[in-house]
């Protein structure tokens, strides 16, 4: 049996819950700390009762020696099939996060007007879209960045920290 | 009142509205075939800029994107058996049976005619309901507001798959973010911990993109759908949809009417959004005919019902939110964090104080309706070709928009990197039962709440929440908190006599 990565949000939670309700606590003013103290408050009670929910499913499955029941955060290992999809669920969704980080390290570097037209070249280039296809898409969507908000908005894009060297 | 619907009147023939109704309900349509994605995305992606708009053409762009996408969803829905929005499901069931009768052009005449007068009628109804709101809403001071806020939460959590705690700290989590930054009465920072970017507090794009429309994106990378095979001749002829359409009026009005009721009425009732309206109406309409058994093999009335309840909703929808400041479903959340974006503090003075604005939004719903009905009708067969586009070509657009749009909101380059770890909580809050929305909702109507909670506080003491109308919408929290426990309690305990006396 393999503990439910769920459990250590809650336990993320009650950590931020303390930290923030400690600090409000020092606040002199009661307008300053009314709310964050007793939103804090609330976070920490509720996220203890659900950690100990939580818990307390994962021990009675334990004993009963039971596949997952509905609501609880343990994952029982015999079934490989079912971890297995949750391993691909997430594998998934970093994929997707690691393309959007690309993105965002791709703009810190060479700014909006060079990433943009980066990232869609290759991300549809990697899913089969054609060269040809992919190029023209890419110089339509800079092309359609510089006209909209540079042009017509007048909004002045992070131009990248590689251009701001050389400036 | 009438000063105002007049001047309402007024506002959606100005040109520059007029044509964003236009543009925003053929882009609502458009991207409502394409299953993978929903108008509601679009109004996320709408929101980092909506300050460069005036709050009039803002709003009225957005509440055209969630009344008609649903109206673009029935195509797919019968041609393809494919639902193009959440609320188009239950079309599904009866809609490509037809379909596969060689009926498509008949049964898209039919959804189109429901959804289009359903959406017409409801505003109509809200129109009307609008008056008889004013007076009771004029009657809450602070600590009423103050409560409906918590009692808008309440709804809000039980949006939440699994557990309502997870909910309501999801809410509260929103709240707390809320709280960096600048505290309007002192004019103090608090919660920055010595960092220069949160004095000026968190930026509600972030929130919303990261917390909405990135999961979205990463869910569309990992599936990798939006491709669907259709026959074009599926969609049948213009003169089958029309007299489709007129079989509406003809056979089914009754039906139509009794779903736009029940539609209308889920959508007043927070949280309940068009999907359950749907499937409400298409429930209703199976107990209530004369043939149920041809339910699910290709009725017209299996149309009829869920397509008029499903458009309906919004209107309904709508006025709560604009009444109350209580979201009737997840998307007016993203609308709440467009006013408080615009300036405009949502929540019950809104329809006292902005009563032309309110007004604009229903009739720019009422146009976007007649507008989509015509773009339907005489564009299904276009429109049923953008199926075919690529997920890729949506996520390699999206995905750049998205950061950009971050951006623009402050210009601030903080603010993107913000958004990667917003994203990465929204993925894992989504994947482990947390509340997206209700996190939104606590974040957007935060100040709100602190401003009424320390008016409550001064004015009347800690004892505030004991007027009658208080202690009403704490019962109504209390059962919205309790209902479900106690229903489950109750029917394990029935289970077990039950397992008992066998």
């Amino acid at each position: 049996m393999i503990m439910n990565p769920s459990l250590y949000l809650l336990v993320i939670i009650i950590i931020v819950s303390m930290v923030f309700g400690g600090v409000s606590l020092s606040y002199s003013s009661l307008k300053m700390k009314l709310l964050p103290t007793i939103v804090s408050g609330l976070i920490f009670v509720l996220a203890v009762v659900e950690l100990t929910l939580e818990l307390l499913a994962n021990k009675r499955a334990t004993g009963k020696n039971q596949p997952k029941t509905e609501g609880s955060s343990i994952i029982n290992v015999n079934e490989e099939v079912g971890l297995e999809h949750v391993d691909d669920d997430v594998r998934g969704d970093m994929v997707g996060f690691a393309w959007l980080m690309g993105m965002i390290i791709a703009t810190y570097l060479v700014g909006f007007l060079v990433s943009i037209p980066l990232f869609i070249l290759i991300y549809l280039k990697k899913n089969g879209i054609s060269w040809l296809k992919s190029a023209i898409m890419a110089a339509a969507a800079d092309i359609f960045t510089f006209l909209v908000f540079v042009k017509v908005l007048q909004l002045e894009l992070f131009p990248g920290i590689i251009v701001n060297l050389f400036t | 009142m009438i000063e105002a619907f007049v001047q309402a009147l007024v506002n959606v023939c100005r040109p520059d509205i007029a044509l964003g109704i236009i543009l925003a309900t053929t882009l609502a349509v458009i991207v409502g075939v394409i299953p993978a994605i929903s108008g509601a995305l679009v109004v996320i992606l709408i929101v980092p800029f909506v300050w460069a708009f005036d709050p009039l053409l803002a709003l009225s762009i957005m509440c055209c994107l969630i009344a008609v996408s649903c109206m673009g969803g029935s195509i797919t829905a019968i041609l393809i058996g494919i639902p193009g929005d959440n609320p188009n499901a239950a079309t599904v069931l009866d809609g490509f049976p037809m379909t596969q009768k060689g009926q498509g052009g008949r049964a898209l005449g039919l959804a189109i005619t429901s959804n289009m007068l359903g959406g017409l009628i409801s505003v109509f109804f809200a129109f009307i309901m609008i008056p008889v709101m004013i007076p009771i809403i004029m009657a809450f001071r602070s600590p009423e507001l103050c409560l409906m806020i918590v009692l808008a939460l309440m709804f809000i959590t039980v949006l939440t798959k699994e557990s309502r705690i997870k909910g309501l700290i999801a809410g509260l989590l929103g709240i707390l973010l809320a709280c960096i930054g600048f505290q309007p009465a002192t004019g103090m920072a608090r919660l920055n911990f010595g960092n220069l970017y949160l004095y000026s507090g968190l930026n509600a794009a972030t929130i919303v993109l990261g917390m909405l429309a990135v999961p979205i994106m990463f869910q569309l990378n990992k599936t990798g759908t939006s491709i669907a095979p259709v026959d074009m001749k599926s969609a049948g002829k213009l003169s089958e949809i029309i007299k489709g359409g007129l079989e509406v009026i003809r056979y089914h009005k009754w039906l139509w009417l009794r779903s736009v009721l029940s539609g209308y009425i889920v959508g007043i009732m927070p949280a309940l959004g068009a999907t359950v309206g749907s499937w409400a109406a298409y429930g209703q309409a199976k107990q209530t005919s004369k043939h149920p058994e041809l339910f699910g093999t290709g009725s017209p009335e299996g149309i009829v019902a869920p397509e008029s309840a499903s458009n309906a909703c919004h209107a309904g929808d709508l006025l709560t939110t604009l009444a109350f400041g209580i979201p009737g479903s997840g998307i007016m959340v993203i609308l709440l964090a467009a006013f408080v974006m615009l300036g405009i503090q949502p929540g019950p003075k809104m329809l006292v104080e902005h009563t032309a604005l309110c007004f604009t939004m229903l009739i720019s719903v009422a146009i976007a309706n007649v507008i989509a009905g015509v773009i339907c009708v005489f564009g299904s067969t276009f429109l049923i070709k953008v199926t075919r586009v690529s997920f890729a070509y949506i996520f390699a657009f999206v995905i750049p928009i998205i950061v950009l749009s971050v951006y623009v909101a402050r210009q601030y380059m903080i603010d993107v990197y913000v958004l990667a770890v917003i994203s990465l909580l929204g993925v894992f809050m989504d994947k482990w039962g947390y509340s997206a929305p209700a996190l939104i909702l606590g974040f957007v109507l935060g100040d709100q709440f602190e401003y009424y909670l320390v008016n409550s506080v001064t004015m009347y003491g800690p004892l505030f929440f004991l007027s009658p109308i208080c202690l009403a919408i704490i019962f109504l929290v209390i059962l919205m908190m309790g209902y479900g426990p106690v229903k489950n309690m109750i029917m394990a305990r029935m289970k077990s006599k039950k397992g008992a006396t066998i």
